[in-house]
């Protein structure tokens, strides 16, 4: 009941923020940021109702659609995906908060599309029949592709077709796999299905999740999307969206399809550890904010996949507290680049600079996000990528030198980026009149840095809370306990 | 069972669903256009109705009533087309509304 | 004491805070009052648990506790965990005690600097860090510890971020700390892999007591040969990147961007000594590895002459003394990689009070003369700055190791140790004592120079000085340092007593010094090699001697290795930054570009022009439409009927 709540509370909130003739756009956006709130205290309440000690699915609800094809809405959290649940939740109502105080136009439906979005990425975490994660899988496209095709920058046609045609071409894909998978098993519903040996199942899933995470090399619409959508988009693409795909390998491609995942392990590992470096390297040399951050996505999102990949304890763990992390720093950067490129008008590295003189907050807050996103040690991202890359040295240590070397770069690009925005002299387009962050702000992204911090001094929150403790054990079981 | 056979009512249906697919094909008023699209459901609505008696139950008739339904609503908006191109002064003739070539 | 030991640790982080949320609601005096407060409630508690310590009986001095879980995994647990046992509490006090002095002096030597508050908050932040990495009872909080004292450095030294030196020195830093960081973490891995566990007890006191000594559970469970080697390199790796030893040193002389303070407390007294630190804690480890150990010996003995060397030649004031911190943490390397622990860190503990007694003195220097640091534009200032005059020749004789002063007790127990390591313990006694010969010649070389003689035009032109040279403030800690780099030595006395070797002595057993008549060779010898460099120093540069502008010009070549301190910066430039940026644009403009971001163009071009063509068919006549669908109808129902 509490799950369905979860879902169907933001769409009704977003049909509300649509139908309703508002007086102003202030009541408008002002009635969405009410909704997202609410939606967090749900999601509060449902947290501590939680048995973590449990394994299994808790929260359900069961519905019969198709019956004769055995359809069934079927919606229940793990206690993973509740921690990805929370994360949808706070992101989304930070990125509303963010883009009342932007004051984008048409703000009504605009934040409606947001609420849409939340309510059906909740549904992808939740869903647990193939065809009902289908279907939230594209309601969750389509409020994107209208948010970057309307309110994205001036480039952002190219870049809607752009995503549009990796994410459709991925999604499809998916579908084929799902009917394939539910026929054959004669049952969509995820707990019933079993395993199955097929490949080209394995195959299909991979192709949607591959192109949404993204695994390195289909990554084609990333920077382009994540340079045009506006900034609370971007924080949300790169954020939770990604960490869709990432939950779709953990929750349907590990314990579903072990067989073709133990025999594609390595070449998926292969393009994984390129994607590492790769993304690492660009966003060395990328000259933008956006690119900086766009790129270290790529290659956090490639990270969070070798953890998957690993199959074991240490790795599972790992990628998920790296999930819940990574999407907290994105959105945190994402939003801190939108107000800089307010500020500044650009988000040229080369005529930024010197941002740190006279405005300490924006100061502050880039550089704490920014130093835990190069995980420096003792921070929550660090946490995730040791048990990741424990979890992979166990694999094979060539895998875990390959992300040593990506601690490294993560350590160059993200001190380029601080130093390019904030210190040596004042960019060209950086004047005297550029304020520090306003209240408002300030509201938006505290919160979310503090959650870094306290994720910092306690990552067992999540890695303690999760899969019951047995990551690698309740995996292969299939969720032991799921009835 | 009274009445002519099955047979009279599909030759009749075919002979009215032909002048309307000639009437489709042929006019180019819009209007008789219309009508003639009506003359093709009914012959089919015909049709329906003499399989139904002939297998004597009601699915044929609930089909009918059906297609009338879908047929009001298609009239309604044709018409409705009709009128509205006939109040921007164009003239009413299919082969000059060809704006939505490729 | 455990109580004691929380206190130490979050004391400084509550300061971090305080200061950070209060903003510029308190003044910027009260937030260094408030940092360095925080750090003598540290040190007071650093006291404490000494005391308590030393209520035990030695072999029971080893505590711990663990407040939370601060990451898990399935079996894997990692708690944040503190330890309390002699060696942690002989780091806390070296942290906190000088912490609190440098602290101190940074409230007189920054005041009147624009953003004040955030440089006492960072100071803070890295006591804090500091005291993470040496209290922590679990390698991946000293880790944790480990990456967070490299974060307050990078922080530190762009502090003047309007500098472009500042900003790429500190970035410089920070990378060549994260590539030992990365080795570290993959010995981390080894470990984890072998013990299933990063608890210090439960790896090294396997008994659950002390000593901590190889007993044999290490091996059992894998952890020999080539594994306890790769561990071994791997955590050497993480030691040599932040004690700037070769071949990871170049970022420290660069490090000297950072305000004077912080060059003292990070980048001198504490958190460069943590590869010292580190080495000797986990030396159980190091035991299974001897050519590990060997190496740490041998990396430390090329540093101490070749940082020796280069300080003989720079002009910075500051950079001089920190080539003089490289060439001293080798003795430490020394020292510990040939198992002399306890010497070792007395030599740490001793430098500590003279080095950050230097970079005092020197940054009081600085001050006066307005901010200069060449010391080519210096000259007579110790007529005009007596009382810095004075800590400075304390602080040169104790690094020169002239008895009785601190240096000299620590440097000629590490000689002993060494006098009686074997032959690879002899040739690196050559190595030190050359070191201490040139230690001695460049340390009165920068004193001659800056002090003696005429004052320069430059420096009679710029000269302000306050009472006590620079303000009470920033006098009275030089004063305590001053002191203690006199009686600091005098824990361990030759014939006499043996203080620090036997405090250290429940958690890493020191090697055994040479006696008799090895021990009288080595001191005497090690003391007239300084006095000869002393003695150079004040023909050369006292007496205005044309010895070494005839040696330059004799030998250019020689003179210019040394000015581009033997082309470390220029080798890395090029095999390491240049091929990593030259990749990156590469990858940018020949893949990225074309394969990733322009094929997508092209498809979509392409499924233009098709389109164009098949929207052809499409023509607007609703009659050919129809005629379409008829004929269609047509063709399905001649074929339904053929093939039925």
């Amino acid at each position: 009941m509490l799950t369905t709540a979860l879902i169907f509370l933001p769409i009704a909130g977003a049909f509300w923020v649509w139908i309703t003739p508002w007086r102003s756009a202030r009541a408008a956006s002002g009635s969405a940021l009410l909704v997202a709130l609410a939606e967090l205290a749900l999601w509060v309440g449902t947290a501590f109702n939680f048995d973590f000690g449990a394994t299994g699915l808790q929260e359900d609800a069961t519905q019969t659609w198709f019956s004769d094809l055995g359809v069934s809405y079927r919606v229940g959290l793990f206690d993973f995906s509740l921690w990805l649940v929370g994360l949808t939740i706070v992101v989304t109502a930070a990125a509303i908060a963010y883009g009342f105080w932007a004051g984008r136009e048409r703000l009504g439906v605009y934040l409606g599309l947001l609420l849409f979005l939340e309510g059906a990425t909740v549904g992808v975490f939740a869903a647990q029949d193939l065809l009902l994660f289908y279907v939230f899988w594209e309601a969750m496209m389509i409020p994107l592709y209208i948010l970057i095709g309307v309110w994205g920058g001036p480039g952002r046609l190219g870049a809607t077709i752009k995503f549009v045609i990796y994410t459709l071409a991925g999604s499809l894909l998916m579908l084929v796999a799902v009917i394939a998978f539910g026929l054959s098993a004669g049952t969509f519903d995820m707990a019933k299905v079993g395993e199955s040996g097929s490949v080209w199942i394995f195959l299909g899933f991979a192709a949607a999740f591959a192109v949404k995470a993204p695994l390195w090399p289909f990554h084609g619409w990333l920077p382009d999307t994540y340079r045009e959508s506006p900034p609370e988009v971007a924080a949300i693409l790169s954020g939770v969206i990604s960490k869709a795909a990432a939950y779709g390998f953990l929750r349907i491609a590990l314990p579903l399809l072990p067989a073709p995942v133990a025999d594609w392990r390595t070449p998926i590992l292969v393009l994984a550890s390129i994607g590492l470096v790769y993304g690492s390297l660009l966003a060395f040399r990328a000259p933008d904010i956006r690119g900086v951050i766009a790129y270290s996505s790529l290659a956090q999102m490639n990270l969070i996949v070798i953890g998957l990949f690993a199959v074991n304890d240490s790795g599972l763990a790992g990628a998920l507290l790296l999930m819940v992390t990574h999407g907290l720093i994105s959105t945190a950067l994402f939003l801190i680049a939108g107000t800089v490129e307010r500020r500044a008008a650009t988000g040229d590295l080369a005529l930024l600079g010197g941002i740190a003189r006279g405005r300490p907050v924006l100061a502050t807050l880039l550089i704490t996000t920014g130093v835990i996103a190069l995980a420096v040690p003792g921070s929550s991202a660090f946490a995730g990528e040791f048990l990741v890359l424990n979890g992979i040295f166990t694999r094979g240590w060539g895998w875990a030198v390959v992300g040593a070397v990506a601690i490294v770069l993560a350590a160059m690009y993200m001190l380029r980026l601080i130093s390019a925005v904030l210190h040596r002299d004042p960019g060209p387009a950086v004047t005297e009149s550029a304020l520090d962050l306003r209240p408002a702000e300030i509201g938006v992204i505290v919160p979310l840095v503090a959650v870094l911090l306290a994720l910092s001094l306690w990552p067992a929150a999540i890695t303690d809370h999760v899969f019951g403790g047995r990551p690698a054990s309740s995996v292969t079981s299939q969720f032991e306990g799921t009835p | 069972m009274l009445g002519p056979g099955i047979a009279a009512y599909l030759i009749l249906s075919v002979v009215l669903f032909t002048t309307g697919a000639l009437g489709v094909l042929i006019r180019r008023s819009p209007l008789i256009v219309l009508l003639a699209l009506e003359i093709m459901l009914n012959a089919g609505n015909l049709a329906l109705l003499a399989f139904s008696r002939q297998a004597a139950n009601g699915d044929g008739q609930i089909f009918a009533l059906t297609v009338m339904v879908v047929a009001a609503a298609e009239a309604v908006v044709g018409l409705g087309l009709i009128v509205a191109i006939s109040r921007k002064h164009v003239d009413l003739d299919v082969d000059k509304l060809t704006t939505l070539r490729g | 004491m455990i109580a004691a030991a929380w206190i130490a640790l979050f004391a400084p982080a509550a300061a971090v805070v305080a200061i950070a949320v209060a903003g510029n609601r308190i003044s910027r005096f009260y937030a260094g009052v408030v940092a360095s407060g925080a750090t003598l409630v540290s040190f007071i508690c650093s006291v404490i648990a000494l005391v308590s310590l030393l209520g035990e009986h030695p072999d029971q001095r080893v505590h711990s506790s663990t407040l939370w879980t601060w990451l898990s995994a399935g079996n894997l647990e990692f708690g944040a965990t503190i330890l309390v046992d002699p060696l942690s509490v002989f780091m806390m006090l070296v942290v906190s005690g000088v912490g609190f002095l440098i602290l101190a002096y940074a409230i007189g030597y920054m005041r009147a600097d624009v953003e004040e508050r955030r440089y006492h908050a960072y100071k803070a932040l890295f006591v804090f860090s500091m005291l993470l990495l040496v209290q922590s009872g679990n390698l991946l909080l000293l880790l944790a510890g480990w990456g967070m004292v490299g974060l307050s450095s990078y922080l530190l030294i762009n502090f003047w971020h309007d500098r472009e030196t500042a900003v790429a020195a500190g970035k410089k830093a920070f990378v060549m700390n994260a590539f030992g960081d990365a080795t570290f973490v993959l010995a981390l891995f080894l470990l984890v892999q072998h013990m299933h566990t990063l608890d210090m007890r439960s790896i090294f006191f396997v008994s659950e007591r002390i000593p901590m000594t190889v007993d044999g559970v290490l091996e059992s469970r894998g952890v020999t040969g080539t594994v306890a080697v790769l561990i071994a390199l791997g955590l050497l790796g993480g030691a040599v990147a932040k004690s700037a030893q070769i071949p990871l040193h170049t970022w420290l002389p660069d490090a000297m961007e950072g305000p004077t303070p912080v060059s003292a407390l990070i980048h001198a007294a504490t958190m460069v000594t943590a590869g010292v630190y580190l080495i000797a804690r986990t030396h159980v480890l190091f035991e299974l590895a001897p050519a590990i150990q060997d190496l740490a010996a041998i990396l430390g003995g090329i540093t101490i002459v070749l940082a020796g060397l280069v300080a003989l030649v720079q002009t910075d004031i500051k950079r001089v003394i920190a080539y003089s911190t490289m060439s001293q943490i080798g003795y430490m390397f020394v020292a510990v990689g040939l198992g002399a622990y306890g010497a070792g860190l007395f030599h740490l503990l001793t430098h500590a009070f003279f080095k950050a007694l230097l970079f005092m003195a020197a940054g009081i220097v600085i001050h006066a003369l307005s901010d200069e640091q060449d010391i080519r534009r210096m000259g007579g200032l110790g007529r005009s700055l007596p009382f810095t005059y004075r800590a400075f020749i304390v602080g040169a004789l104790a690094l020169a190791a002239i008895p009785p002063f601190a240096g000299f007790f620590s440097k000629d127990s590490i000689l002993a140790s060494l006098a009686n390591a074997g032959t690879l313990g002899w040739i690196l006694w050559g190595g030190a004592a050359f070191g201490a010969f040139l230690t001695a010649l460049y340390t009165f070389r920068l004193l001659f120079i800056v002090f003696s003689g005429a004052p320069t035009p430059f420096a009679s032109e710029h000269l302000h000085v306050k009472r006590f040279d620079g303000g009470l403030a920033m006098a009275w800690p030089v004063a305590v340092l001053a002191v203690l780099s006199v009686v600091g030595g005098w824990l361990q006395v030759p014939w006499g007593w043996t203080a620090v070797d036997d405090w250290i002595h429940p958690v890493a057993e020191s090697a055994e010094e040479a006696t008799g008549v090895t021990f009288t060779f080595s001191l005497v010898a090690s003391s007239a090699l300084a006095l000869l460099g002393i003695y150079l120093a004040w023909r050369w540069y006292a007496q205005g001697s044309r010895f070494p502008e005839q040696a330059r010009r004799r030998w250019p070549r020689a003179a210019r290795a040394l000015e581009h301190k033997f082309y470390f910066d220029e080798v890395y430039d090029g095999v390491f930054y240049e091929p990593a940026h030259r990749a990156a644009l590469a990858t940018a403009r020949h893949v990225e570009q074309p394969l990733f971001l322009g094929s997508i163009g092209e498809l979509s071009r392409g499924v233009r022009s098709l389109s164009g063509r098949l929207a052809q068919v499409q023509t607007g006549f609703v009659r050919q439409y129809a005629f379409a669908l008829a004929a269609g109808v047509a063709v399905v129902v001649v074929v339904f009927l053929f093939v039925s």
